[in-house]
């Protein structure tokens, strides 16, 4: 990507989130003028509309930073596995957050007194069970010391087929109770709305750690596209890197999951689109926070005003668009997926 | 006072319990080539990345200098030792200039910014492999010997005082395998280089000393002319190999010349012709 074309595409990924978010704050059913939002900002709004002002920016800022954190996780990932099937949700971090939050859930109905510490102990329940679930899988496929791509591969497939095992029997434990049964599976469908600053703050923890990790691993990954052991020969740290990535990526995706819950496909279709407009290569690992936060954002508000607020959730949304796009992209390519 | 600038003492290599090397002592001189012969499966490439230090060995050390291989950094290690494989994954859309300017992560920085010194280093790489007017060309659009000239251009940025290169010349039709040797040869005496080749006439014309492996051991080393002898290639190959010389051939002369040779079934000084014509 020449330097001139960079610099704009990445001026847009920084003008265009800023604008989307603006237009979730505005948009919705009612939607508010730009002169309403300003007053908002001026702190000249009270009552229901300074309220819906409030949920609205913070669901826009929510969601900003969820999709920045599961794209930059997937970048990361295909990167770093030269794999372009690599994502967040293979590499189990969404199946562990899922299966944390829901135990925590229906944990706490048992415990009464602890009911109402719920807001709190689901996410940071849903948190653990990533960073977790995501270290048992990194664990599960070394080697000798060495990570094993492959191994990790089939080691998140298997992993996740276990935990989707273990949720079904969580949800089936549930049968008798509606509410619980219903909060379960809205976990599953993933949630954008009724956020609040905390959750933005937890996702935004997960996105700076990634962002500040880039600078020292962007060019090794250039490097390491051509093998583990060609990356070495150059004087790559292989394990230092491979390690460094797989953590900022766990923490990025493990903080969105555990605020947003089951968002899936963003991590695999935002570098995709990314290669496919800018190319292969480091700059899809700079560009993919804006872009996922482009994309997320985006697909909210093209969904909210489809189908109406709370109609569809993010989860399934992203589902009936996800797959399809993949079915397409492999059709098209008719090759193996590029990771980089 | 250290003479070498590679040592490699007792270097053995087992892979569940099957042994790739075993006691492997050499040493290269400053300004030297060295060829890695022998037959398919005797351990060449595994003993080239355990002198690159890709390979930890399950025994004895390599020596760079007077420093243990594996003592060193990523980065230092690369800074002295310059690796050639002999191919990459298909990566058709990298610029050769980029493929090259790759050589000088060593170089720099945690960041990776690329200096001054640096494209100087890429530009000489460059032009002493011949390759400045495909600079800018993807690698997709070279051939296989231009790939693997870049691919030497890569290690030269590296600036390390020596080459370690695995089968530069493969899958390179003869003439342009020759040119691609010439080129090398121009690297010495600034640099030592060592290299793995299935091809014994290509280390009998152009190595100083050549190291014959078989079955993970060493069955001689030395001069080509040592080296390279009928009995010792039937040893490590089979029957089937004649060595003589260039005769007049006055830059060849003292180099052994390696020629397959038929075997003659009934031993009556006709070959095959019998056969094909009963």
């Amino acid at each position: 990507m020449s330097g001139r074309r960079g610099l704009a595409t990445g001026v847009l990924l920084v003008a265009v989130p800023v604008l989307l978010v603006l237009m979730t704050c505005g948009g919705g059913i009612d939607w508010l003028t730009p002169g309403r939002l300003l007053a908002a900002l001026r702190g000249e709004l009270t009552g229901t509309e300074l309220a819906l002002v409030r949920l609205r920016w913070w669901k826009a800022a929510t969601t900003a930073v969820v999709g920045a954190s599961l794209a930059l996780s997937g970048a990361l990932l295909q990167g770093l596995f030269r794999n372009g099937l690599a994502s967040p949700s293979l590499v189990g971090i969404s199946g562990g957050a899922n299966l944390a939050s829901s135990a925590a859930l229906l944990g706490l109905t048992r415990v009464t007194a602890l009911a109402g510490a719920a807001p709190v102990l689901v996410p940071v329940a849903g948190f653990i069970g990533a960073l977790g679930d995501g270290s048992l899988v990194a664990t599960l496929a070394r080697r000798n010391g060495r990570l094993s791509i492959p191994t990790l591969l089939l080691t998140g497939l298997a992993v996740n087929a276990f935990l989707a095992g273990l949720l079904a029997a969580l949800q089936s434990l549930s049968l008798a109770q509606p509410d619980i049964l219903r909060e379960l599976l809205s976990l599953s469908f993933g949630k954008l709305d009724d956020r609040n600053g905390g959750h933005a703050l937890t996702g935004l923890v997960g996105l700076v750690v990634g962002l500040l990790v880039l600078p020292f691993v962007a060019r090794s990954l250039d490097l390491l596209q051509a093998g583990e052991e060609d990356a070495a020969s150059l004087g790559v740290d292989v394990p230092r890197v491979q390690a460094t990535c797989l953590a900022a990526a766990c923490l990025a995706a493990s903080c969105a999951v555990a605020v947003a819950h089951q968002v899936p496909f963003v991590g695999l279709m935002v570098p995709h689109l990314l290669r496919r407009l800018v190319g292969p290569g480091q700059h899809v690992l700079w560009l993919a926070a804006p872009a996922g936060a482009v994309f997320l954002l985006l697909t909210e508000l093209v969904q909210v005003r489809v189908f109406g607020l709370g109609v569809l959730q993010p989860g399934v949304v992203l589902s009936l668009l996800g797959g399809p796009f993949f079915l397409l992209l492999l059709r098209e390519q008719g090759r193996e997926l590029r990771s980089w | 006072m250290v003479s070498e600038v590679l040592r490699a003492e007792g270097v053995g290599v087992s892979v569940d319990g099957r042994t790739l090397l075993a006691d492997v002592e050499l040493a290269v001189a400053p300004g030297r080539l060295l060829a890695l012969v022998g037959p398919t499966g005797a351990g060449k490439t595994t003993l080239l990345r355990c002198l690159a230090g890709l390979l930890a060995p399950g025994s004895g050390r390599v020596l760079v200098g007077d420093r243990d291989l594996a003592t060193l950094g990523p980065k230092e290690r690369a800074r002295q030792v310059g690796w050639v494989p002999q191919l990459l994954p298909e990566l058709p859309e990298i610029r050769v200039r980029d493929l090259v300017a790759s050589g000088r992560f060593s170089h720099q920085g945690l960041l990776g910014r690329s200096t001054p010194d640096d494209r100087a280093a890429v530009d000489a790489a460059l032009e002493q492999m011949g390759l400045e007017a495909r600079a800018d060309d993807p690698l997709g659009e070279l051939s296989g010997g231009q790939l693997r000239l870049a691919l030497v251009a890569r290690a030269l940025a590296q600036d390390a005082p020596l080459l370690l290169l695995d089968e530069p010349t493969a899958g390179v039709d003869s003439p342009r395998a020759l040119r691609l040797m010439e080129r090398l040869l121009e690297l010495l005496p600034e640099r030592s280089l060592v290299l793995v080749s299935h091809d014994l006439n290509l280390a009998a014309q152009h190595a100083d000393d050549v190291l014959l492996l078989s079955d993970g051991r060493i069955r001689a080393q030395g001069a080509p002319a040592e080296v390279l002898t009928e009995a010792r290639l039937t040893e490590a190959f089979g029957p089937g190999l004649h060595v003589d010389t260039w005769g007049d051939v006055s830059h060849l002369a003292g180099r052994p010349r390696v020629l397959p040779r038929r075997a003659d079934p009934k031993g009556d000084g006709r070959g095959l012709a019998p056969y094909l014509h009963s």
